[in-house]
């Protein structure tokens, strides 16, 4: 964005030769990092890189690292989170650190709550008035005059929930912010207001580091970008400096033809259209969506794109069964009469959906990557009444292979994976299942660019194979790429087919489309 | 060595105690007191062993204490008049309606576990002092106090089947499917039903066998006793949370092992019966049970956030 403001030419923060050791790897290997005043840095890698754990050494979380940080030419030792914090450090996690049941305001302050008494109590008691009259003049200086000081977190969106962690982070003098996938969930107008922010934000003088997935993002709203790869820095730029391409070849390490097709000829491309494996007809669940109808092919991958809050979920979820009978329509599904009731019923019809919030609906992170990928099937492999350890053993290890899932063994725990091998654990745990219809929603969020590579191949052979497939994305250019027909949802209406022929920009055009 | 502690800790703690106490208490040493250890703490570990299951799915069983009451009053009330066989049946069938109402309770109507166990709890207890009038059920037949005191060998009955029951629940905790979806389903309830795993019945069969194992606590301990007490088995499951957590499963759902209950049932079974021995007062043991219960649960806590 701009660049021919005046900022001083000391940097706010400057790391030296950070080292993170965890048992059996070396996450950052001798890592320098600065950031100047007043700058947005772009932080881009794959999956595993090391980008989390950098930010997670500046904000306190790993106390054990070994280096040098200097804010503000002063030496620092961030130890802890709260050391973090008062140097100024504010990390915005994808997973909020708000207290849903407080309200906006309680939250902004929590921790320096304004106090008032008399006497013997002289801080004894909260300061109401004061308390919600700073909360509320914070959020106006901030211009997120639309959030509510007095509504509970709980009962705001996504996007209304990371302003106030913006303005918690104003609220204790953040003057470096660090975002970690801060657009993840959002849909395009919200990100839209939460670039204008950070361009106001930076204009104050904040310095943010903002960590992306989304690489068009960062060329929007970066200034400078440092890019690193299995631990180690590989790059420091001006964001005019790069193109895609070139970012993308620095993050891998290697080129990728981007923008083509991922087109491994399909059932359906060679024998024209696949027979009918689903067909939904007028399916209505109320204030979500209404009259949805549509047919799915043996051999397609589907794609269908709408704006969070269009429906899409919902829907995915209603012909999985996983919210309970819908309201009105039928499904056929192989040529049956087919009621979504529970997800039971669905997987054993030959139902799977990969949910689009795996640590909350896919995966069960205490346990290890092998009871998760056969936890569908666990009363498959069995010897009469018992599990048979070495079948199980036998099928995890192929699907590690399969999909080239990174973890040690298979007995680690899923949460000490990355995203990425996290994600492919969901899909592990599908293919075990060997489903007809394999319904995905969002399955490269918070994904790396290899990985999604990876993934989208996978997904095509899979329809290859003949599987059918329905792919929900709020990337338009990823749906172009991969899916054969995207239907376009509106306000819980399909509103538009788009052939597999169409271009990105046609996808999102009809997406954000006039109501 | 950490990942070492971390799996073996309590095993070694208490052989360390059982060592000590081996050699340093005459008394202790003494076999018919090793015996008396095993058999005393038998109707806990049946206990526990159930409410590891309950544990491991993210809930609690607070009930245990009662329907181990419930199935020694029912058992006692239909043996007297119509034999042993009987008794035990109907004790057992008594037992799994408990719980088969806290399952229903906690998976179909959705209130939490602490709530629902501890209104069937206080409901059991009343059905009880009503139904007798609080009076004890005497006259059972003799031979029935061989399943609370008599032996195979020098080796207690009672102690047996607590040893079978354990076997049993390991087994079916690590090697069947329906011991991989509580483990699942105490990790992440809504990913293990998103799986297309039947959660609901998962918890109700929970709940149920916990309360069988209760029921057979219950039994045993009527074959202590050979007398009916509606106020039998009162706080027992506390006894049997404490003998979970100290064997280390965490509260928080998704971990644990049978194996490791058992451990925790005989350390606390092992200090009890130390301070009895030296002759330390009654009143001073629950105040060293809570104290013992703190400590090994604060190392284990402290050592899995220095992980």
């Amino acid at each position: 964005m701009s660049t021919n403001r005046d900022v001083s030419n000391q940097p706010v923060l400057e790391m030296r030769s950070i080292v993170k050791r965890f048992p059996g790897v070396l996450a950052l290997d001798n890592v320098d990092f600065t950031l100047m005043p007043g700058e947005v840095h772009g932080l881009v890698g794959a999956n595993g890189a090391g980008k989390s754990t950098l930010m997670k050494v500046l904000g306190g979380v790993y106390g054990d690292y070994r280096g040098e940080i200097l804010i503000g030419q002063n030496a620092c030792e961030m130890r802890s989170p709260r050391e973090a914090q008062e140097h100024g450090v504010s990390v915005i996690h994808q997973e909020f650190s708000l207290v849903s049941t407080l309200t906006v305001a309680e939250n902004i302050v929590l921790g320096m709550e304004p106090r008032r008494g008399t006497g013997m109590l002289g801080k004894a008691f909260l300061d109401w008035p004061r308390l919600r009259q700073q909360a509320a003049s914070l959020l106006e200086e901030l211009g997120f005059d639309k959030v509510d000081p007095d509504s509970r977190v709980a009962d705001l969106s996504v996007a209304e929930q990371q302003l106030v962690q913006i303005a918690k982070a104003i609220a204790a003098d953040a003057r470096i912010l660090v975002m970690d996938e801060p657009t993840a969930r959002l849909s395009k107008a919200e990100r839209d207001e939460l670039f204008r922010i950070i361009d106001r934000l930076k204009h104050a003088g904040t310095s943010i580091v903002y960590i992306s997935h989304f690489l068009e993002e960062v060329f929007q709203v970066a200034d400078r970008v440092t890019v690193m790869r299995d631990g180690k820095v590989v790059a420091v730029h001006q964001v005019e400096d790069l193109d895609r391409r070139e970012l993308v070849r620095l993050m891998l390490g290697r080129d990728i033809q981007s923008g083509d097709k991922v087109r491994v000829p399909s059932a359906a491309d060679k024998a024209g259209m696949g027979e009918a494996v689903l067909s939904v007809d007028g399916l209505s669940r109320n204030g979500k969506f209404e009259g949805i109808s549509f047919k799915l092919h043996r051999g397609e991958v589907l794609g269908i794109a709408g704006l969070v809050g269009s429906g899409r979920t919902d829907l995915a979820r209603a012909i999985f069964g996983a919210d309970g009978a819908v309201d009105s329509g039928n499904i056929v599904l192989k040529g049956k009469t087919y009621h979504p009731k529970t997800p039971r019923k669905a997987v054993r019809s030959g139902i799977a959906l990969l949910p689009e919030d795996r640590k909350q609906q896919g995966l069960v992170l205490v346990r290890p990557v092998s009871d998760n990928t056969m936890l569908a099937v666990a009363h498959k492999l069995v010897r009469g009444l018992f599990l048979d350890h070495r079948a199980r053993h036998r099928e995890v290890d192929s699907m590690i292979k399969r999909l080239s899932i990174k973890c040690a063994s298979q007995d680690v725990s899923v949460g000490t994976l990355s995203g990425g091998n996290q994600q492919k654990v969901v899909l592990a745990k599908w293919l075990a299942a060997s489903p007809d219809i394999l319904i995905l929603d969002q399955p490269t969020a918070g994904v790396d660019v290899g990985t999604k590579e990876e993934i989208y191949v996978f997904l095509r052979r899979l329809a290859a194979a003949g599987s059918a497939l329905i792919m929900i994305s709020d990337d338009p250019e990823e749906l172009s790429r991969v899916c054969d027909r995207i239907l376009i949802m509106r306000r819980g209406r399909i509103v538009q087919e788009l052939c597999g022929d169409a271009a990105s920009g046609d996808v999102l055009t009809a997406v954000t489309g006039d109501y | 060595m950490k990942k070492f502690f971390r799996t073996y800790g309590m095993l070694v703690i208490l052989a360390v105690m059982f060592i000590v106490l081996y050699s340093s208490l005459p008394t202790f040493r003494n076999p018919q007191n090793l015996l008396n250890l095993l058999q005393q703490n038998a109707v806990n570990a049946v206990i526990a062993s159930g409410m590891t299951l309950v544990i491991i799915t993210g809930g609690i069983d607070l009930s245990a204490g009662s329907t181990a009451a419930l199935a020694g009053m029912a058992a006692a009330a239909v043996m007297v008049r119509h034999g042993i066989a009987l008794g035990v049946v109907a004790g057992l069938v008594a037992a799994a309606a408990a719980g088969l109402l806290n399952g229903l309770l906690i998976s179909k109507v959705g209130i939490v576990p602490f709530v629902a166990t501890l209104g069937v709890q206080i409901i059991t207890k009343g059905i009880l002092f009503i139904s007798t009038n609080a009076t004890p059920i005497y006259g059972l037949p003799l031979e029935y106090m061989t399943v609370g005191l008599g032996s195979i060998g020098p080796f207690p009955i009672a102690t047996s089947i607590a040893v079978v029951v354990a076997v049993i629940m390991s087994v079916v905790l690590k090697h069947t499917p329906f011991g991989q979806y509580v483990l699942a389903l105490g990790g992440n309830e809504d990913a293990t039903r998103l799986s297309g795993i039947d959660v609901d019945r998962t918890k109700t069969a929970v709940y149920t066998i916990a309360a069988i194992l209760a029921g057979i606590g219950g039994l045993i301990l009527l074959g202590q006793t050979n007398t009916g007490q509606p106020q039998a088995a009162s706080g027992y499951e506390l006894n049997a949370i404490a003998a979970v957590v100290v064997g280390g499963t965490p509260l928080s759902g998704g971990q644990g092992s049978i194996v490791n209950t058992i451990i925790g049932a005989l350390v606390l079974g092992l200090i009890s019966n130390a301070l009895n021995l030296m002759n330390v007062s009654p009143y001073w043991q629950p105040a060293v049970t809570g104290l013992i219960i703190l400590v090994a649960v604060g190392i284990d806590t402290v050592s899995r956030k220095r992980k």
